[in-house]
Order: C-alpha cells, then sequence, then structure tokens
C-alpha cells in the first residue's frame, strides 16, 4: 500500500510573507514544538510553509486510504528531528517525517527561491523515493497558451472537474509530466465524485485510461498562484501490482 | 439576526480572500470555497477565525472540514449561535 499526496505553497505572495505574525492562524495550525522552531528560526516564512505543505501533503495521501479523514492540521505534526533538520533551514531538498496518530508519513520537501514544494507519503514499506515517486513543479504564468487550446487537450470526462484556468493549466502540465514518463496519450486526469453529507465531494485526482481508473497509479496535484505541481507514482514491482482495476 | 444577515456579513468575510472576481459578483449560498470562489485551505483557515469571531461561536476543526460552499458555513453559524427560526438549508 502506498498513498500520495503533494502541496505548493508560493512563497513570494504578501499573504505568505506575513503569516509569521498572526498568532491565532500559528496557534489553530501547529503544534507547540512547532511553534517554538517557528519562533526561533531565522526565516519563519520558509519554515511556516514547510510545515503547512507537510501537513496538507500527508492530509491529502491519508484521506486516500482512510476516507473520513477530516483537516486537522495540529494532528497532522511534524516529528522533531524534521523539525531540527528544518530548522537547519540551508538545504534545497529534505526528506522528513510526520505523525497523524499511529500513522507516521514521509515527507520529501524541496525548496526554491518562491516556493516550497512538499510530497506525503504514506506507506508500510521502507523505500528509496527518489527512484520510485516523479515530482515536477511548473510556472503556470509561463508559456502561456490560449485558453481554449487547453480546454482542447481534455476529454468531456476530464473537463466536469476542472473548474478554473489554474486548475486547466495545472492538469496541462500534468499531462505534459506524465507523457515524459511514457504515459500514453490517451491517459486521462479525472476526479470522480462521491456521495458525502446529502451531497457530492469531488474526490482526489487519479489516472484513468479507457474508462478504467489505475488504481495503482499514485498521482497528486497542487497549484498556488503561479505555481502548480505535480507527483506521480506508476506501479512498481514489490510495491504495488502492475495491473490496473 | 436572520438568514439574509448572516450570509451579508460572511460575504464581508470571504471577499478579500477570493481573487475570482466574476465569482464574488456572482456569490450566492451555492458558491464553492475551493472550486468557485478559488480559496485556498490556509485562506480558509483564515475564514473560520474570522467566522469565529464575527459570530462568537467555537467552530473546531472537523466542524471547519464540512464548510465547502457559502450555505455549509452559513448552516454552521445559524447551529452554533441556535437561532430558533432561521431557515436552514
Amino acid at each position: 500500500m502506498l498513498r500520495l499526496g503533494n502541496d505548493i505553497v508560493d512563497l513570494a505572495c504578501g499573504y505568505a510573507e506575513n503569516k509569521y505574525s498572526d498568532k491565532r492562524f500559528l496557534f489553530r495550525v501547529f503544534t507547540q514544538k512547532e511553534r517554538q522552531v517557528i519562533a526561533s528560526s531565522h526565516d519563519k516564512t520558509r519554515i511556516i510553509w514547510s510545515l503547512w505543505s507537510a501537513k496538507e501533503a500527508a492530509f491529502k495521501a491519508c484521506i486516500k486510504q482512510f476516507p473520513d479523514t477530516f483537516f486537522s492540521p495540529q494532528q497532522f505534526s511534524v516529528t522533531e528531528r524534521s523539525l531540527q533538520q528544518l530548522i537547519v533551514g540551508t538545504t534545497e531538498k529534505l526528506v522528513g517525517t510526520l505523525d497523524y496518530f499511529q500513522h507516521t508519513f514521509t515527507i520529501i520537501w524541496q525548496w526554491q527561491m518562491n516556493y516550497v514544494h512538499a510530497v506525503g507519503i504514506l506507506t508500510t514499506k521502507t523505500l528509496a523515493y527518489d527512484h520510485i515517486i516523479h515530482s515536477s513543479v511548473f510556472n503556470i504564468n509561463e508559456n502561456c497558451t490560449n485558453v481554449q487550446h487547453l480546454r482542447c487537450s481534455f476529454s468531456s470526462v476530464e473537463l466536469e472537474s476542472i473548474f478554473s484556468t489554474e486548475s486547466l493549466q495545472t492538469r496541462f502540465y500534468a499531462k505534459a509530466f506524465l507523457y515524459t514518463l511514457g504515459y500514453p496519450e490517451q491517459i486521462e486526469l479525472i476526479r470522480r465524485t462521491k456521495p458525502h453529507q446529502h451531497r457530492k465531494r469531488l474526490m482526489y485526482p487519479q489516472l484513468s485510461m479507457g474508462n478504467v481508473v489505475l488504481r495503482n497509479h499514485e498521482i497528486s496535484l497542487s497549484h498556488d498562484a503561479p505555481w502548480a505541481a505535480i507527483a506521480v507514482m506508476p506501479p512498481t514491482p514489490g510495491i504495488n501490482s502492475l495491473s490496473g482495476d | 439576526m436572520d438568514r439574509s444577515t448572516i450570509f451579508a456579513k460572511v460575504v464581508t468575510i470571504v471577499t478579500p480572500y477570493s481573487k475570482n472576481q466574476s465569482a464574488l459578483k456572482a456569490i450566492n449560498e451555492q458558491s464553492h470555497f475551493f472550486n468557485d470562489l478559488e480559496i485556498n485551505s490556509a485562506r480558509l483557515v483564515d475564514i473560520v477565525l474570522a467566522l469565529e469571531d464575527e459570530f462568537t461561536i467555537s467552530l473546531d476543526d472537523e466542524l471547519a472540514d464540512k464548510i465547502q460552499t457559502l450555505g455549509d458555513a452559513i448552516n454552521l453559524i445559524i447551529e452554533r449561535i441556535g437561532l430558533p427560526n432561521a431557515q436552514v438549508g
């Protein structure tokens, strides 16, 4: 079993840059230990959004395995060891851990000057993630493509769950990335709906081909401001089977 | 306080957090925070905190997770402040 989630946060916007002074937000979202690390850090913005993106990524992975999970940020707590590694703050990539009750998630953080990207992995196995999880970040404002042209790239099923231009652009870049990994052009990125409290709720993104959902292909998408991010794990021998549904 | 007053207050709180001007112009109780108003989960935390302040209520994470649309927020507020005759949509 392996479940994947990801989250990207734009660090260059005013909202992200000023959040360290919002005490109510900090108390609502972060554990005491996490707040202590934030307070002692020389780069509070980086720490805050690294922690937040890890919680979001882990939650997105968790809800795939445990659909009744609700997002309670303090319950998704970055481990002490990873907090200490985050304080150092000089690396562009870090692999750490986060706990949610009895579950431990591996978190892969990547930083560039203007964003932090976290991939969260829920698994019972110890893995060399770099070899099996593929991720990429795109600036959707570069290579601007006509929206109508973008829409032509998607099937009607895919378009059912695309609600914004940013979502359209994110999926466009995600599919381009999937092609570089060897996925065929017929691959679809869908989000099905499921009943939730007397209405329908969008599920997480999945890969589909020929109306068959590829359950053993893990994928997660995220976007924030100009950034779109994808994380994908194709079926890997010894981890999940090679067949779909 | 009736439902329309609550709706107006919620719209006032939500507006600064949405970048989608066309969605804001057409805002109604069915407006979806993520899909329509393009409000991400971090900003939704801010909105929940602001709702707690405006209506003097407490919305824990489990309750906050139920808020998908403006109507959800209004129903929750009505439930939490215990309005006797407000219509829960």
